[in-house]
């Protein structure tokens, strides 16, 4: 993996923009302390100088100049000792040699040259002066050194961890970009492949839940769903052509004949059953343009109140003749009227088809039923036969564009009278279930009832 | 015989057309476009306007609406194209009398100029509808045969008085599921077939006198002998 690749991934970004805010955090809590210790060490230092200044003082008062010079000197012996200089009312110098000329009163900071460089650097020493009661000035004070000390201690601790942190973040994040473009990499892998052609792969998935794993799972339903339809258009194509060389072929054939003939009625006949054939190719066409046109969902715009049980009554007088004349008997119950908003027209030919199926399929002697139901949850528009039935894995098929379950294909229609109706569903957001009936089948067409009205 | 425009851009469809309505004795003329059939249409009298709906230019929606603005009232039948529900809505609304999905046979096509074209507008509201001696009663929903009155199921009675109100012409089973059933798809099964051989085995009972015809390749028609 080359390290352009690694450092142009998201991922080494997020890690560069983390290590960045972490170097930002470790600055601004080595300042926040920083400032903190200065200042502890100053308070100090104030104090101690203060405490010094005011025994010191009291010492002048009580027991007089000459013994507080005593006890000054008597101090300066001692290691570590503050620094002092006391001057008299001229400013002469009476004990010490803190390195100043009579400071003002109060606070001061003063600047040691360096003792080798002789350059001037930071403030030395923090001085406080007083007057004393004879008229001088008191100076005490106290070396910034250890102070400073503290701080650069406490500085460069600050920046051993920073860096330690910083080195640590950036090789976590160079390490999981690594991984993480590793795992990108199989799926774009796995993605061109799929682009050039190859349906069948799939990107390695993980037990793992992470975003990439989703990822990766979204991919493969995706890329099975691409499969499925691939396969459903190359099918259907097949069967186009399979459903329309028959009739042409027909057509082909009496035309010949027709074209042959010397006898002319002989002609018409041929002439008139090329033309019945065409009529089967020309409802093949029908239905396919019907199906895409529901499909496309511009009936939508002209979607009204339907009564789907006028509808369903309506249809079901129209075929109950049919029916009967076929030797089957055809029921009609409703629990009343149940509007929804849609197409009566479409609804009209979902429920033809259906009625249709049932015809066709269930036999003669057979029961169809067809009732409207609406309980609270959902309403329901109901053809049941008593025929055969079908499987429950033909269910799942059924309604695929041109899948004939009889495999010889010799039953009228053209496999579409299910696709339709279940488009027509979809458009009104509703629902085509085929159930088992024990015996026969049930098809539904179910409206839940949160959609109705819903255009 | 009638005077017909035909707006078609397409030249098959178009001497198709002409051909097939003048050999049943109707005079076509044709305009090729739609702006040479706004100008016929709204400068001539024609007794019924053929219009495509789809033709470059201004297309036949359009040319219908400009047509019935100009207050053209001659009958129109519109022809659409396969697989456009909206076509046929649209077209009805901007003031389409019929309207018929291409690819059409001329049998579809002539019986439905024929039925728009010679549409007597009194036969429409006549309340009593008489074919030789079959007499329905569009108030009192009666349908009576000679003496003997018929028992006919609501649908049976508006197939018959679709018949009756095209008396001696053809209606065709597209028209009849259509205007009877308000199908405007093709069911594929027998309905009409079967409701007409009801209707005749309620009607022609005596065999005397057969009144219902079937006329092959197109239709059905009633009419006395």
């Amino acid at each position: 993996m080359r390290l352009d690749r690694v450092f142009a991934s998201t991922s080494a970004r997020l890690a560069a923009i983390y290590a960045a805010l972490l170097l930002i955090a470790f600055l601004l809590a080595g300042f926040a302390v920083w400032l903190a210790t200065r200042s502890a060490a100053e308070v100090q230092i104030r104090e101690r100088v203060q405490s010094e200044m005011s025994a010191l003082q009291q010492e002048i008062r009580v027991e007089g100049m000459p013994a507080a010079i005593a006890a000054i000197r008597t101090r300066m012996q001692t290691p570590g000792a503050l620094e002092y200089r006391l001057f008299d009312e001229n400013g002469g110098t009476l004990v010490g040699d803190l390195p100043v000329e009579r400071p003002a009163l109060g606070w001061s900071f003063v600047d040691l040259p360096d003792a080798e460089t002789m350059e001037e650097g930071e403030e030395d020493l923090l001085v406080f002066s007083e007057a004393t009661p004879s008229g001088g000035v008191l100076a005490i004070a106290d070396d910034l050194l250890h102070a400073e000390r503290i701080r650069s201690a406490v500085l460069s601790a600050i920046f051993w961890v920073g860096a330690l942190a910083l080195t640590l973040a950036l090789a976590a994040g160079f390490l999981a970009t690594r991984g993480a473009l590793s795992r990108m990499d199989a799926l774009s892998s796995a993605l061109a492949r799929v682009g050039a052609g190859d349906m069948a792969t799939r990107v390695p998935e993980r037990a793992g839940g992470d975003d990439v794993d989703a990822i990766g799972r979204s991919v493969n339903q995706m890329l099975t769903r691409i499969d499925l339809l691939v396969a459903n258009v190359r099918r259907v194509s097949t069967d186009i052509a399979h459903d329309l060389r028959t009739p042409l072929g027909h057509v082909r054939q009496n035309l010949e004949a027709a074209a042959a003939s010397h006898d002319l009625s002989a002609a018409h006949d041929a002439i008139a059953k090329a033309q019945a054939k065409i009529e089967d190719v020309l409802r093949i066409f029908a239905a396919m343009l019907r199906l895409a046109e529901i499909d496309s969902g511009t009936a939508r715009s002209r979607f009204a109140r339907v009564d789907i049980s006028a509808v369903a009554e309506r249809v079901a007088d129209a075929y109950r003749p049919d029916l009967e004349a076929c030797g089957l008997t055809l029921r009609f119950e409703s629990d009343g009227p149940a509007h929804i908003e849609g197409d009566a027209d479409l609804i009209a030919q979902a429920l033809s088809n259906l009625i249709e199926n049932a015809l066709r399929h269930a036999g003669a002697g057979a029961n169809v039923s067809v009732r409207l139901r609406g309980t609270d949850a959902a309403v329901r528009l109901e053809v049941q036969d008593s025929g055969v039935g079908i499987s429950a894995e033909d269910r799942a098929r059924a309604v695929d564009a041109f899948v004939r379950l009889d495999p010889s294909r010799s039953a009228a229609g053209a496999g579409l009278g299910l696709s339709i109706v279940a488009a027509i569903a979809r458009l009104h957001r509703a629902e085509l279930l085929l159930e088992d009936a024990s015996p026969g089948l049930r098809a539904v067409l179910v409206w839940p009832t949160h959609v109705i009205g819903e255009p | 015989m009638m005077r017909i425009l035909l707006v078609e851009d397409d030249e098959d469809t178009a001497a198709y057309v002409i051909k097939g309505l003048r050999e049943v004795g109707q005079s076509v003329e044709r305009a090729r476009d739609g702006r040479d059939g706004l100008f016929r249409a709204t400068g001539e009298d024609f007794g019924l306007i053929i219009l495509d709906r789809m033709m470059p230019g201004l297309d036949g929606l359009s040319l219908l609406k400009a047509v019935r603005a100009a207050g053209v009232t001659a009958p129109v039948l519109m022809l659409t194209a396969m697989g456009a529900i909206e076509d046929r809505v649209a077209g009805l609304e901007a003031g389409a009398d019929d309207y018929l999905v291409k690819p059409f046979s001329f049998a579809e096509l002539n019986a439905r100029v024929n039925a728009l074209g010679r549409r007597q507008p009194l036969r429409e509201e006549e309340t009593t509808l008489v074919v030789a001696d079959l007499c329905l009663d569009r108030l009192r929903r009666v349908v009576k045969r000679g003496d003997l009155q018929v028992d006919l199921q609501p649908r049976e009675f508006r197939l018959l008085e679709e018949l009756m109100l095209n008396a001696g012409r053809i209606v065709t089973r597209t028209m009849l599921l259509e205007r009877v059933w308000e199908f405007h798809f093709d069911p594929g099964t027998n309905i009409v077939e079967t409701h007409i051989s009801r209707i005749r085995a309620k009607i022609d009972r005596g065999g005397d006198l057969v009144l219902i015809h079937t006329v092959r390749g197109a239709g059905y028609t009633i009419r006395a002998p």
